[in-house]
């Protein structure tokens, strides 16, 4: 695999690649897949909650781009492109899992029922002084994988692979206000679980 | 513009859009006032923004090496065949 010795991966854009495998250059691709690899696996990992079958589905998604990448607009990021066809297949695979059972995930949020903590804490207590980086990374994937699927795939498109409020209302085929509700909940729950968690060491 | 009344249930209808920076000028300011007085959304909004940021500074779930190997080996026998 010599990839590095055909091409310089900083100087030629995604696009060029495309371009280039399309014209039946195969390592083209295979800087393609260099390059996003592990932004589709974090993503597939945050959808299914399980590695295998993260692993499973990041070779579906590459290989669905692959032979659709005729279908691929010059105007689109190609990253973008690939999250979508990415989060497609994911929700896919979830949706052939679960046995339908459906619960009102946008209902208006309360505030008088307690459900929402407000207690005060102190203001400069800061998980990374007691855990490691690797510890609280964990923790942090344990709590992302605690979110129900809706909040969850709101959450991981908008704060952890940073797409806008409309990218991921068109992905997920939710209205706007959907999205926002969503995020604002899944946020409240993970303040919520990380506060639980990180305070039980102190 | 009429100024709008704030209340602790309007300003968390719009926390997530404050936090993101989304919010026009003059509901920001007004949001600002709220806070200095309402310690309870200060709370809030203090932890839902820091609780976002421990997220976004963190590579949840990284590549495992062998994984990239193997996608790239089975990518390129299926891909044989494309
Ligand atoms: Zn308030």
């Amino acid at each position: 695999m010599s990839l590095r010795s055909t091409i310089d991966s900083q100087e030629v854009d995604d696009l060029e690649l495309v371009t280039r495998t399309r014209a039946g250059d195969r390592a083209s691709f295979d800087e393609l897949v260099n390059r996003h690899a592990a932004k589709v696996f974090r993503l597939a990992r945050h959808i299914t909650r399980n590695d295998a079958e993260a692993e499973d589905f990041l070779q579906d998604a590459f290989y669905k781009a692959y032979t659709r990448l005729d279908q691929f607009n010059a105007d689109a990021q190609f990253y973008t492109w690939l999250v979508r066809i990415a989060v497609n297949e994911a929700l896919m695979r979830l949706r052939k899992r679960r046995n339908n059972k459906t619960v009102s995930l946008d209902a208006e949020l309360e505030t008088e029922d307690g459900s929402l903590r407000r207690e005060a804490v102190s203001p400069d207590d800061n998980p990374e002084q007691e855990f490691s980086r690797d510890e609280t990374r964990k923790l942090l994937e344990e709590a992302i994988d605690s979110l129900d699927e809706g909040y969850r795939t709101v959450f991981v498109l908008r704060d952890v692979e940073g797409m806008s409020t409309q990218e991921t209302a068109d992905l997920l085929e939710l209205s706007i206000s959907a999205v926002k509700s969503r995020l604002l909940r899944a946020r409240l729950q993970l303040r919520d679980k990380l506060k639980g968690r990180l305070h039980s060491h102190g | 513009m009429a100024k709008k009344k704030i209340t602790c249930q309007s300003f968390l209808d719009d926390l997530s859009d404050y936090i993101d920076g989304d919010v026009a000028q003059e509901i920001r300011v007004t949001f600002e006032a709220h806070l200095a007085k309402c310690p309870n959304c200060w709370v809030v909004f203090d932890e839902t923004q820091r609780t976002v940021e421990i997220f976004q500074g963190y590579d949840c779930h990284p590549l495992p090496e062998n994984v990239k190997g193997r996608l790239l080996q089975t990518l390129s026998v299926k891909l044989k065949n494309a």
